[in-house]
C-alpha cells in the first residue's frame, strides 16, 4: 500500500529535485548579469528613447550600464595577451579606450532596432574567483542564440571579462586579429588601425 | 556508376588533404590546443617569443609576466583554444575578397528582392523544408558518433515534420513536442574521432572550411537527397541556389555586422569558423 504511494509520489519528487537546483543556481554572478541585461532591455524597449534625436542619449545610457559590469581592462589585457605586459601604462589606457570604442560602435548600431525578445538565464558555474553565466537570447521570431558571460571577482564584485556568442569568444576572436597584426607589423600599426576603425563609422 | 565516380574523387581528396591532417595531429606540428592556464614562465623567460609565429595565431592565450593567479582563467578541460594553420593565406584572402563581392553584388541584392516578395512565414517554411531534407546527414552522423538519443530525436523529428509538418514546412516537432534538431555532420564525426581540423581553407562560393570539414562536406554530399534525385545537374545547382537565397534572406545584415565589428575581417571570420566548429565537435 505504502509502496504504491511512493510510486505515485516519485514523479513529483523528481520534478521537485529538478526544480530546486535552478533556484539555488541563481547566484551573485547571475544577479549581476541579470541586473545589467534588465536595465538594457528597459532602455531599448523604451519608446521615447527610440527616436533618432535620442540616439546619443540612448547609447550613452546603455554604455553606462555596460560599463558598470564590464571590466574593459580585463578585456583588453586578454585580447593583447602576451603583448600586454610590454606596453606602457599610457599605451594601455589608450588601448583600453579604443577597444571599448570598437565594441561600442559595433553593438550600439543595433540598439535602435529592438523588436521584442528576451534573455533566459540557463546556468551558472563558479570556480573560485572565476565563473560563467550561461544565457540564451530568444528573438521575437523564436531564434535562440546562446550567450555566455565569463565573470571574475574583483574587489568583492563580479565583472564580465569575456562574452561567448554561439560558443565563439569575443576576446579570443579579437586576440587572433590583433596578434596577426602584431606578428606582421607593429603595436603602433595596430593602434593606428584601431583609431581609423573607430573614427570611420 | 555516379557513386563510384564520386567515391574516387573523395578518396583523391582524402589523399591530398591527409598530410595536412596528419601534420595537425603530429607532435612536430602545431602544438595541441592549449588550456587557458597562463604560462607566465615562457613569456617572461624569452621576450622574443612574445609575438607568436604566424601559424599559431590563436595560441597566445596566456598573459605574460604577471603572477599566475591574477590572470588564471575560468577553466575546464573543455576550454582549450582552437588553433588552425593557414598555409594558403594569400589564396584564402583572395577568395575572401571574391566571396565578399559575391555577397554584396549578387547574393544580397537577390535575397533582398526575394525578401520583398516572399513573406517571412513562407521563407521560414522553405528553410524548414530544406532542413528536413537534411535529416539523413544528421541521423547517420548521430549514429556514427554513437549518439543514439540524438539519432532517435532526429528520426522522430523527420517522422513528425514530414507528416504533421506537411512535408517539413512546419517544424511541428519543435513547436508541439519540443524535440530539437541535433546538428551533426561528417566533419564533426571525424573530429569526434580525434582528427584535427588540419589547415584552413576559404573556398570560393562555399566559404570558410578546413581540410577536415572539406572531407566532411564531401561525405555529407553522399547523404543529400538531391544527390540521388534523377534530375539534371543544372536543377541541382538551382535547388542549392534557392536554399542559399532563402536562408540568406532570413539573416540579412548578420554578415555585415560581423564584418564591421572586425579590424581584420578575414582573420575574424577564420577565427569565428574554427571556434564555432570546435564547439560543435565538443557538443
Amino acid at each position: 500500500m505504502s509502496l504504491k504511494y511512493i510510486k505515485r509520489l516519485l514523479p513529483f519528487l523528481s520534478i521537485l529535485l529538478m526544480v530546486v537546483p535552478s533556484f539555488v543556481m541563481a547566484g551573485e554572478a547571475t544577479d549581476r548579469v541579470k541586473t545589467v541585461s534588465d536595465k538594457i532591455f528597459s532602455i531599448i524597449s523604451d519608446k521615447t528613447l527610440q527616436t533618432p534625436e535620442m540616439k546619443a542619449k540612448r547609447e550613452q545610457m546603455i554604455m553606462d550600464v555596460v560599463d558598470s559590469a564590464f571590466n574593459w581592462e580585463e578585456f583588453s589585457k586578454r585580447t593583447l595577451a602576451k603583448n600586454w605586459g610590454k606596453r606602457t601604462d599610457s599605451e594601455k589606457q589608450e588601448f583600453i579606450a579604443l577597444f571599448k570604442e570598437l565594441i561600442k560602435r559595433t553593438y550600439m548600431e543595433k540598439s535602435g532596432q529592438y523588436s521584442g525578445g528576451k534573455v533566459e538565464f540557463l546556468d551558472e558555474k563558479i570556480d573560485g574567483e572565476y565563473g560563467s553565466v550561461k544565457t540564451q537570447l530568444v528573438s521575437s521570431s523564436g531564434t535562440q542564440t546562446p550567450v555566455e558571460y565569463r565573470v571574475m571577482k574583483k574587489d568583492g564584485t563580479w565583472w564580465v571579462y569575456d562574452v561567448y556568442i554561439e560558443g565563439v569568444s569575443l576576446v579570443s576572436n579579437y586576440r587572433s586579429q590583433f596578434n596577426d597584426i602584431l606578428v606582421k607589423s607593429s603595436f603602433e600599426d595596430l593602434m593606428k588601425r584601431l583609431k581609423e576603425k573607430v573614427k570611420g563609422a | 556508376m555516379k557513386t563510384i565516380r564520386l567515391l574516387i574523387v573523395l578518396s583523391i581528396c582524402c589523399l591530398i588533404l591527409s598530410p595536412g591532417l596528419l601534420w595537425a595531429e603530429g607532435p612536430d606540428g602545431i602544438p595541441p590546443a592549449q588550456s587557458m592556464q597562463p604560462d607566465a614562465q615562457a613569456a617572461e623567460g624569452t621576450p622574443a617569443q612574445g609575438v607568436e609565429s604566424g601559424s599559431q595565431v590563436a595560441g597566445g592565450d596566456s598573459i605574460s609576466s604577471e603572477p599566475d593567479d591574477e590572470y588564471s582563467d575560468y577553466s575546464e578541460s573543455e576550454e582549450s583554444q582552437p588553433i588552425i594553420s593557414d598555409p594558403f593565406e594569400p589564396v584564402n584572402r583572395a577568395f575572401f575578397v571574391f566571396n565578399d563581392k559575391l555577397y554584396f553584388w549578387v547574393l544580397k541584392p537577390v535575397s533582398r528582392g526575394y525578401r520583398a516578395i516572399a513573406p517571412s512565414p513562407i521563407r521560414v517554411g522553405i528553410k524548414n523544408f530544406f532542413s528536413n531534407l537534411g535529416f539523413p546527414i544528421r541521423f547517420v552522423n548521430c549514429l556514427l558518433q554513437a549518439k543514439f538519443t540524438g539519432a532517435g530525436n532526429e528520426f522522430e523529428r523527420f517522422f513528425i515534420n514530414s507528416t504533421l509538418g506537411l512535408g517539413g514546412f512546419i517544424d511541428m516537432a519543435e513547436r508541439e513536442f519540443k524535440v530539437k534538431a541535433v546538428d551533426e555532420d561528417f566533419g564533426q564525426t571525424l573530429g569526434r574521432y580525434g582528427l584535427g581540423q588540419g589547415f584552413y581553407i576559404n573556398w570560393p562560393i562555399l566559404g570558410p572550411s578546413s581540410a577536415l570539414d572539406t572531407i566532411g562536406l564531401a561525405g555529407d554530399y553522399l547523404l543529400e537527397p538531391t544527390y540521388y534525385a534523377d534530375i539534371d545537374t543544372k536543377y541541382k545547382v538551382g535547388i542549392k541556389g534557392v536554399k542559399t537565397i532563402n536562408n540568406t534572406s532570413l539573416s540579412l545584415g548578420d554578415y555585415e555586422t560581423l564584418k564591421d565589428s572586425a579590424l581584420d575581417p578575414y582573420i575574424a571570420f577564420r577565427d569565428f569558423y574554427i571556434q564555432y566548429r570546435q564547439k560543435k565537435i565538443k557538443e
